[in-house]
């Protein structure tokens, strides 16, 4: 069987799974209430909890784009440890508060932490619209991703639009059927996946020939600046991408979601706790793996970073039968690892489209309650439209995953100061945070658009949150004087 | 529901964890040519060993510092 033929049938098989657990989850649900739809009915235990939290956060950037930065970049690149550890400290200060407010008051999605500690639709609008936006281009770089990985890892057996289209219906039919109690189980297959994903990888370098003493050895003789310390301007980025990466993931929409939907504030210590350790087996290994390319693939010349992890699983399966399933293995991985994260944040965005701005209209326009059912239904049409929209964009791509990712962080990262602030400062107004998102929003954005993507090493998102912060603060005190 | 417990009344964990982090960040290593340790150069072994300092206070974080009454 041909290395392209297995990757098709083992895709089948992992499809044909999804289908199931979808149609079990739809069979479970309790109602078509918009708690039990977007939040599993508040039922995640602990170790579902912390399945969906890691496939959510760990997407295919994580395993296809990391290789292939630790490859361009070496070894500074072992700060993708570090980042992605970040986001749980940051959850750390934000979970807690956030999970003992949501216990209170039934939160579904994050505006309405917002507009119970603020008060003030502009202000929710305003975040609400900088974080939708951002997880919309999350979720247009998942959907490449999705294409890119079939295309290159199945030989060209199955085309880059023919991978788009097929694993984006798998998940809409999924998704549609069970919501969030469908994404989550789904979640612990992907997340099993992943884990065999990473472990056929390790194997696959460890039994592959040179250890990565012999790698790094190679590295300081033959490209030292990648293993010598990094120059100031590398030192400032990865300080920026530790504090960009740890504020933005944390306020991810659909992992605030899931501090929700979590059974208890004991389910969601417990899925922390272990979370926190789970950068050491996956960012690691997937670091070494591309520190372990370089001697390997440097007799190749134009090897994009993109292709590192294809072209090193194409050369490691044609060595052995054995090596040969644990690659097709590493492929499921990969595309179950981008699935779980793109499914995560398609339900989250249609929650936040159909409650957030659609269901507030009909309200005013009917005068009273509008019933939950008619708004989950109106977030499923959210689904299929939002999909219909992005795949269309998807067929016709230009940037590079890693690119994508910086782009929607830059976003994102300006709803953190609204959030962090807000729960552990009481003091801060919702006119001045409004003002702190507007200015650091346009600064990002404007910055990012006029090409500084960086400034000496720091993020141009970064410095938009660090005046959106700035003015946060400076804003309220001057409020606060005002008001006495 | 109160909170009885929260990380954030713990100012200590947050320093640890920000001078953890900033020793993670090789600017104290010379322009030498790094040894190689455990097979990987040295500075990157001190910086994986100061971040995993970080993921066992945030483990310990989440199950001892935090505590809302429910247990």
């Amino acid at each position: 069987m041909s290395f392209g033929s297995a990757v098709v049938a083992a895709l089948a098989a992992y499809i044909a799974v999804l289908a199931f657990l979808g149609i079990r989850a739809r069979a479970a649900r309790a109602s078509e209430s918009l708690a039990d739809f977007y939040l599993a009915g508040r039922g995640l235990g602990g170790v579902v909890l912390l399945f969906t939290l890691y496939a959510t956060q760990y997407s295919g950037n994580t395993l296809v784009g990391y290789p292939g930065e630790a490859y361009r970049v070496g070894f500074p690149w072992v700060m993708s440890v570090g980042f992605m550890l970040a986001i749980v400290v940051v959850y750390l200060v934000i979970a807690p508060r956030l999970r003992a407010s949501s216990e209170r008051h039934r939160f579904v999605t994050p505006a309405d932490w917002l507009d119970h500690r603020f008060g003030h639709p502009g202000l929710t609008r305003v975040t609400n619209l900088v974080m939708a936006a951002a997880i919309a281009n999350y979720l247009l770089a998942q959907l490449m991703a999705m294409g890119h990985v079939v295309a290159g890892l199945s030989d060209g057996a199955i085309p880059y639009a023919t991978g788009v289209l097929v694993l984006t219906a798998a998940i809409l039919g999924y998704e549609l059927l069970g919501g969030l109690r469908a994404v989550a189980w789904t979640d612990c297959l992907q997340g099993i996946l992943l884990a065999i994903g990473l472990g056929g990888l390790l194997a696959a370098t460890v039994f592959s020939g040179e250890g990565i003493g012999e790698a790094t050895a190679w590295v300081l003789d033959n490209q030292p600046a990648k293993a010598f310390r990094p120059d100031a301007v590398t030192q400032a980025t990865w300080a920026s991408t530790l504090l960009l990466i740890g504020f933005s993931g944390a306020v991810y929409p659909q992992a605030i979601q899931r501090i929700f939907a979590a059974r208890s504030g004991a389910s969601l210590r417990k899925a922390l706790s272990v979370l926190a350790f789970l950068p050491f087996l996956t960012t690691l290994p997937v670091f070494l793996v591309g520190i372990l390319a370089l001697p390997r693939l440097s007799g190749l010349s134009g090897v994009a970073a993109d292709q590192v992890l294809p072209a090193l699983l194409r050369g490691w399966a044609s060595e052995s039968e054995w090596m040969f399933w644990m690659c097709i293995l590493t492929v499921v991985g990969v595309v179950a690892a981008i699935m779980s994260t793109a499914d995560s944040v398609l339900l989250t965005l249609s929650s936040m489209l159909a409650k957030d701005f659609v269901a507030p209209v009909l309200r005013r326009r009917s005068g009273g309650a509008v019933e939950e059912a008619r708004i989950t239904r109106i977030g499923k049409g959210f689904s299929l439209a939002i999909m219909g929209v992005l795949v269309a964009i998807a067929l016709t791509p230009r940037i590079s995953l890693w690119g994508l990712l910086e782009l929607k962080m830059e976003l994102l990262v300006q709803a953190a100061p609204v959030f962090v602030l807000g729960l552990t400062w009481p003091r801060l107004s919702a006119k001045a945070a409004l003002a702190g998102v507007i200015c650091g929003t346009l600064l990002a954005a404007g910055l990012t658009l006029a090409g500084y993507g960086k400034i000496g090493g720091v993020h141009a998102g970064l410095l938009g949150a660090m005046l959106n912060a700035g003015v946060a603060v400076a804003g309220s005190l001057a409020f606060r004087r005002q008001d006495d | 529901m109160k909170l009885r417990r929260d990380p954030l009344s713990h100012p200590w964990l947050f320093v640890v964890i920000a001078a953890l982090y900033g020793f993670s960040i090789p600017w104290w290593f010379g322009e030498e040519r790094p040894s190689i340790v455990l097979g990987l150069p040295s500075w990157a072994v001190v910086s994986l060993t100061c971040t995993f300092a970080v993921s066992c206070l945030v483990s310990f974080a989440a199950r001892q510092l935090w505590d809302d009454g429910k247990d």
